[in-house]
């Protein structure tokens, strides 16, 4: 499913802002070494930054309209299987800054690994650090419009957001170095009184590219995420802000799939 | 079992706290806004519940009309085609006030002739506003009411306020936010007259009183400031729910929370309430009801679900406590000795019918 487009260029070890504002120009060559995950050459680029290494999160919860600005936390698990009972794990904590109660602008930085012998060789990495910057914004909510059986105080209401994410992973594994953006429109139902359940799916699109010093190649995938958010689970705790997720996501390939679990927390400025 | 037990761990059937014994009641006060659209195809299910639940607390009870008493245009002249459905509008509500009882109308946006939106879907000005305020706040008294009750409109004369009513257990605040929003001329000769004018005409002296009210509060007192427009919300005025929210958060209307004129008063009325935070803030202007925690208070209330057949959507914020939306309803509070409160919400659509929350109110210091 992947499209590996061939162009060559020249690209040295430049700044990562030079990477980022060059990358829609920027198109491919193969890859070098094999791989040690084994998995095609798009979802090995999407599976090495967060956006594949970890799973979706449900949409923002809103905030009071005068919360000019707060700022959270979000840990992040998430495993993908791969053959041979190996697998890739990874780690992330992001923090989250929420802008008038709405727009959320998130920074992860992660860590993923692989299992005991995923590498065969002293020359592979069985491990690497990623990093991600995501826009998120809701763009619409709905009346409530569905009826949920046990939740009855209120129907539920659906909304639908807009997030842009790049993505960056180091090399590992005997492959180069990644980059991916992507757009994802996370849809969702939320019920609920003192906590919100929300069951959420994200499409996205994502573009990766993968580079050696002098090399790049680029691919496109569709994605489907999608799992259940428990927000505010903190206020049993009285602490305001505490949210559960437990997602996946979908790469249609084998072993195109992460599960993964979310702690985040929003601090909440209460009198 | 396993399904209604998560149901309820997760909060989303009616919660319900222990009620005080009504003689051990000092005050009660309702809320209820944006009751100005009383449709006479429907059953009048609020207001009845509302009037019979307010006769039963007698003298010791107050209700407060959190604005939009007249939709959609206020006070139309006595010889307009529509003055008869005026007076229906507003007798509707003035009935639910029994004798001995207090009934207070709040102005709201609707009230100063649909306030002039301004910003990007603002054509209307709105200039006949502050003579059509004056015209409601002259009717109100001489309608027909309940013997021995009073209703009134405060703050009156098209006046910002805000407006002080002492109780044995609670201190009202009353303002007229629409002064502070409206597109057009909000003060002339007559709110400047020394004896029969408003006791403050710049933004500067409202919330400089505001302040000394809050100040000078009487021990045991608890504090509510009520005005139409709400300083948190999730409803459509907060910029949330449907398409549109998106859009209206840039469109500067001066009626949504994130407007230049909203957001004037929001932190005016902020940085003077925060000197000595009050019990609740309460408000309508949204037609839903929700309990909230406040930043400048300790309970941030939105009350306008006064008309059936006006719900509309209201998303959950972190700070909100109850959400009701798409709905219709009031709010109780019953004032016991101490500092607490019992807060009380009623809502009446095709899900439920009668009392869905409560909650005990205690300053959050």
């Amino acid at each position: 499913m992947g499209i590996i487009s061939r162009v060559r260029t020249r690209v040295g070890r430049r700044p990562v802002i030079t990477a980022l504002a060059s990358l829609p120009f920027l198109s491919a060559s193969t890859l070098g070494a094999q791989s040690r995950t084994e998995l095609t050459r798009t979802l090995a680029a999407i599976a090495s930054t967060p956006l594949g290494a970890l799973t979706p999160t449900g949409p923002v919860m809103a905030t009071s309209r005068d919360d000019t600005l707060l700022f959270g936390f979000r840990l992040q698990y998430g495993s993908r299987g791969l053959s041979d009972s190996q697998s890739l794990r990874a780690y992330g904590l992001t923090t989250n800054l929420q802008i008038q109660g709405g727009a959320l602008v998130s920074g992860t930085l992660g860590y993923q690994q692989g299992s005991d012998g995923i590498c065969a060789d002293v020359s592979c990495d069985d491990h690497r650090l990623m990093a991600e910057v995501r826009y998120s914004n809701n763009l619409i909510t709905t009346r409530p419009f569905l009826r949920v059986p046990f939740f009855t105080e209120n129907d539920a209401s659906g909304t639908a957001a807009l997030q842009f994410g790049v993505g960056w992973a180091e090399k590992g594994f005997n492959e180069r170095q990644h980059w991916t953006a992507d757009v994802t429109v996370p849809l969702s139902l939320a019920v609920g009184q003192r906590v919100r359940v929300v069951p959420f799916l994200t499409p996205s699109f994502a573009f990766a590219w993968g580079t050696t010093d002098r090399q790049w190649s680029r691919g496109q995938r569709f994605l489907v995420g999608g799992g259940i958010t428990t927000q505010e689970v903190g206020k049993w705790m009285g602490l305001t802000g505490l949210d559960l997720s437990f997602a996946f996501q979908r790469a249609f390939s084998p072993h195109g799939t992460t599960l993964g679990v979310t702690v985040s927390w929003m601090h909440v400025p209460l009198r | 079992m396993g399904l209604g037990a998560l149901g309820a761990f997760v909060g989303c059937r009616t919660s319900h706290v222990p009620t005080p014994n009504p003689t051990g009641v000092v005050e009660t006060i309702f809320l209820i806004g944006d009751a100005g659209e009383p449709d006479p195809r429907l059953p009048a299910t609020v207001l009845d519940s509302l009037a019979v639940q307010a006769a039963g607390v007698g003298s010791r009870g107050t209700i407060l009309f959190l604005g939009d008493n007249i939709y959609p245009s206020g006070t139309a002249d006595s010889s307009s085609v529509n003055y008869a459905d005026v007076l229906r509008r507003l007798d509707a509500q003035i009935r639910t006030v029994p004798g001995g009882g207090t009934g207070i109308f709040l102005p709201g946006n609707h009230d100063w002739s649909d306030g002039g939106q301004g910003g990007f879907f603002g054509a209307a000005t709105a200039a006949d506003g502050l003579f059509i305020i004056r015209r409601q706040s002259r009717l109100i008294p001489r309608r027909p009411k309940n013997a021995g009750a009073t209703v009134m409109m405060l703050p009156k004369g098209g006046c910002p306020g805000p407006v002080v009513v002492d109780r044995e257990r609670v201190r009202l605040i009353l303002l007229d936010s629409q002064w502070w929003l409206h597109n057009y001329i909000v003060r002339d000769s007559i709110s400047d007259d020394p004896e029969h004018g408003c006791s403050t005409h710049t933004m500067g002296e409202i919330t400089q009183a505001v302040r000394d009210s809050l100040k000078t509060t009487h021990p045991g007192q608890s504090v509510i400031v009520a005005s139409h427009h709400p300083l948190r919300t999730g409803g459509p005025h907060g910029g949330y729910c449907g398409a549109f929210a998106l859009f209206r958060r840039w469109a500067n209307t001066s009626q949504d929370l994130l407007g230049k004129s909203y957001t004037l008063m929001r932190d005016s009325l902020n940085s003077a309430l925060k000197t000595r935070p009050p019990l609740i803030y309460a408000a309508g202007h949204d037609h839903s009801l929700q309990v909230m925690l406040g930043r400048t208070s300790s309970y941030a209330l939105v009350s306008g679900a006064g008309s059936i057949g006006k719900g509309e959507c209201a998303a959950r914020l972190r700070q909100s406590l109850y959400v009701g939306q798409a709905t219709s309803g009031f709010m109780r509070l019953d004032f016991v000795p101490g500092d607490s409160v019992l807060l009380r919400v009623y809502r009446f659509d095709s899900h439920l019918e009668g009392e869905v929350y409560s909650r005990w109110l205690h300053d959050r210091k």
